[in-house]
């Protein structure tokens, strides 16, 4: 054994000494700056990566090129690998995974139950009547009429405090300036917006996952940065936690409770956009192998996100990540639990497969008719996609898509699936259908 | 610098004014007005997923060129048979908006450059630092202001470096790579006159003892050593591009194996891992190579190495050199 540690020492002397650049005259064809770059964004595909390589191998003019590119990486693209390190131990993902799914489970059941109740999204002159003026000065009145409850003293001073925090919090996120009357009321404490939250959660459970777990390990520091998303999920499912309890103390007391939790409720639905949004934030810097693919996030920068937030999920494997595409196409992707492959699917019929972490897609699927929404892949071989009007695709190879019999005529938004047999759909009018059988035979509950 | 007459002659020139005249560039590359023009609707498409800022008063005319342009290159390079399919990924694989912004500002719009300046000024001060240190980094960074602007005219148009960004990458990863290749260029041509003015009498000798002193007493020693590094050098040449690149990361560039990781795409462990593995395949290599091709005993490939160890960072060198001008 110390002979052969010896012998790979000498080795690496040997080395060190002998790869010596093939040659210091200057290279013909080397990559112009453009390939060069793209070489290390990893955006080029496996036929020019094998071309540049066979060169910058031969070429010392590149190789040094390539160092000073290491060297000049900016701060964040080095943190970012370092979250990416931290994403490939798939013994924290998974534990996690599931616990952030019970945990989303518990929180949201009360509110699907509440949900019925909710009415659709009323004018924001609707709001402005039901609701006194969400601004800064207007906020800590109803965080007081908690206080002022003589039943829950307890819960009313962090309730206040939640409420200052969130407000800041949420003035930093884009998305407020939209909507600005959203996001402060939806973290009162009412049942519904906090399980607006935590299906958000669960929309969003790999940023979910990843928040909870690098948020405990540094949220003092990620509190200061206001562009840390990390932060912002783990802080809202902190919020959604604190919001449950409080209203849960303020149900207790008959004057105030009911007033605030009314004006919140149709809130609900903006709320799970918002979560969702900030998930897929926070799942882009997290999530590692898609915020390398950063097209990912110019595409979310650049377009308005549209989220449509999945029901709670009982096996979390998969994420699946909608936005606008410019004025048109869906996209959305379909990660299976091998973080290499992954699906991405445009709203204009098209299934592409990586098999290598997003830095090559091939086309699966293409049906410029049909109007994909979601899909979810219970193993690296089976993946179930949902579109409009009834549409269900499976593949069952991780190659080839077969449309199964629609379950019913009215657009699918959003699906769950166990394995290659048994899967459940949602539709676009709230019936579910669920198969045991692969698609051939659908039960609605 | 070295870098900008390269660029200049394989360069399809693109310009508003003379877009029925696009003469191609100096040298082979076809010219763009022989690529089939993308349908009006795809580049419609385009141009409203890359976010233009009316303000930039980039046309969908003058954005569906720069579009052409950068198919045109790929496809150049990859010479591969384009399928509507691949042509569409590779759109939906470009940096819209970044490339947007690099034709507003080939185009002179004025508030596109605002917009550059306020946004990526500060990262190519701060890469150009990290490159070329702090001294000389403002220079570089300074150097490609002008071309960036296009202050240098050729046959009557201002040729601005930003027709060369493809949307293959990130604007910034691309001033990036301008950067480092400008500043490795220089460096190189520093290193070349400094050789010729300092070393006439050939490799410095004060690290080398005279090979006089050397070889009489051991002649056995330089034999040993030259087919020990004959065997490692064809060890190596077979080893495939990728893991040749790792070893120079690695060995000459000294980068650390995070670093390597990130440039590959691989994680730090893997690097490691695979370093590994190609330092005992390579060993297990030469190994068999000696005793085989050469016949040396266990003893005499024990002695090469031993040899190597002790002389490796005279010898060997020496033995480089003259290998290499032999050759």
């Amino acid at each position: 054994m110390a002979e052969h540690h010896k012998d790979e020492k000498k080795m690496t002397g040997l080395l060190r000494k002998s790869i010596v650049p093939a040659s210091d005259a200057k290279q013909e064809g080397c990559p112009e700056p453009d390939l060069l770059a793209a070489y290390c964004e990893h955006s080029l595909n496996a036929s020019e990566i094998a071309r540049v390589e066979e060169h910058f191998a031969n070429c010392s003019r590149c190789q040094e090129e390539l160092a000073a590119m290491v060297l000049s990486e900016p701060p964040h693209e080095k943190a970012k690998a370092r979250q990416w390190n931290w994403r490939l131990v798939p013994l924290w993902v998974t534990p996690l995974a599931v616990a952030a799914a019970m945990f989303a489970l518990w929180i949201a059941r009360p509110s699907l139950e509440n949900s019925k109740k909710i009415q659709p999204p009323v004018t924001e002159v609707a709001q402005m009547k039901s609701a006194p003026p969400a601004d800064a000065q207007s906020l800590p009145m109803i965080g007081q009429s908690v206080q002022q409850s003589p039943t829950a003293p307890r819960a009313a001073p962090r309730q206040k405090k939640l409420d200052r925090a969130s407000l800041s919090d949420l003035a930093k996120d884009k998305t407020q300036a939209k909507k600005p009357l959203i996001p402060p009321k939806s973290t009162f404490g009412n049942l519904p917006a906090a399980g607006g939250q935590a299906a958000g959660l669960a929309g969003a459970f790999g940023g979910a996952v990843g928040g909870t777990l690098s948020g405990k390990r540094n949220e003092d520091e990620t509190k200061q940065s206001s562009d840390a998303p990390v932060a912002e999920i783990s802080r809202h499912a902190k919020m959604a936690r604190a919001d449950a309890t409080a209203a849960r103390g303020a149900t207790a007391t008959p004057a105030p409770a009911p007033m605030a939790a009314p004006q919140a409720t149709p809130q609900a639905p903006a709320t799970k956009e918002i979560i969702s949004e900030i998930g897929e934030k926070s799942a882009n810097t997290i999530n590692g192998a898609p915020a390398r693919k950063s097209e990912n996030d110019r595409m979310a920068v650049q377009s308005q996100s549209v989220m449509i937030a999945p029901p709670p999920q009982t096996t979390q494997k998969v994420e699946t990540r909608h936005y606008l595409a410019g004025n048109h196409a869906l996209q959305f992707m379909v990660y299976s639990p091998n973080v290499n492959v992954m699906w991405r699917a445009s709203g204009q019929g098209r299934i592409e497969m990586s098999k290598d972490g997003g830095r090559n897609w091939q086309v699966q699927f293409l049906d410029a008719q049909q109007v994909l929404t979601a899909g979810q892949a219970p193993s690296t071989t089976v993946g179930w996609v949902v579109g409009h009007r009834g549409l269900v695709l499976l593949t069952t190879d991780g190659i080839t898509w077969k449309v199964l019999s629609a379950p019913t005529s009215s657009d699918l938004v959003n699906v769950t699936a166990t394995d290659k047999n048994h899967a459940g759909v949602i539709a676009s009018d709230g019936s579910i259908f669920k198969t045991k059988d692969g698609g051939k035979t659908w039960q609605t509950k | 610098m070295a870098a900008a007459p390269e660029m200049l002659n394989n360069r399809p020139i693109q310009s508003d004014r003379n877009s029925t005249t696009r003469a191609g560039g100096l040298s082979g590359e076809a010219p763009a007005s022989e690529q089939p023009r993308l349908p009006s609707a795809l580049v419609k498409t385009l141009y409203a997923q890359a976010v233009v800022p009316p303000e930039w008063r980039l046309t969908v005319e003058r954005f569906g060129q720069a579009l052409e342009r950068s198919a045109a290159k790929s496809q150049r390079f990859c010479g591969e048979g384009t399928t509507p399919g691949s042509v569409i990924a590779y759109f939906d694989s470009l940096r819209l908006h970044d490339l947007a912004l690099a034709c507003a500002c080939s185009e002179g719009s004025e508030a596109a450059w605002e917009h550059f300046m306020n946004e990526y000024r500060p990262e190519l001060y701060r890469a150009a630092r990290a490159i070329a240190g702090d001294a000389q980094g403002r220079d570089l960074a300074d150097s490609l202001y002008a071309q960036l602007y296009g202050l240098g005219e050729r046959d009557g148009q201002r040729r601005s470096l930003f027709d060369y960004f493809y949307g293959r990458s990130k604007l910034t990863t691309w001033l990036r790579a301008v950067l480092a290749q400008r500043h490795v260029d220089e460096l190189r041509r520093t290193r070349r006159t400094e050789s010729l003015d300092g070393n006439a009498e050939g490799d410095p000798p004060r690290e080398f003892p005279d090979p006089a002193t050397i070889e009489p007493p051991d002649s056995e020693r330089a034999k040993y050593l030259a087919i020990l590094q004959a065997e490692l050098s064809l060890a190596l040449s077979a080893l495939p591009a990728r893991d040749r690149l790792r070893l120079s990361c690695y060995y000459i560039q000294e980068l650390t194996l995070a670093q390597i990781g990130r440039l590959l795409g691989e994680h730090e462990a893997t690097v490691s891992r695979k370093l590994d593995r190609l330092r005992r395949e390579l060993r297990e290599q030469v190994d068999r190579a000696l005793r085989q091709k050469n016949r040396l005993s266990d003893a005499q490939v024990k002695l090469c190495y031993e040899y190597a160890k002790e002389e490796w960072p005279f010898d060997l060198a020496k033995i480089l050199s003259s290998g290499a001008s032999s050759k």
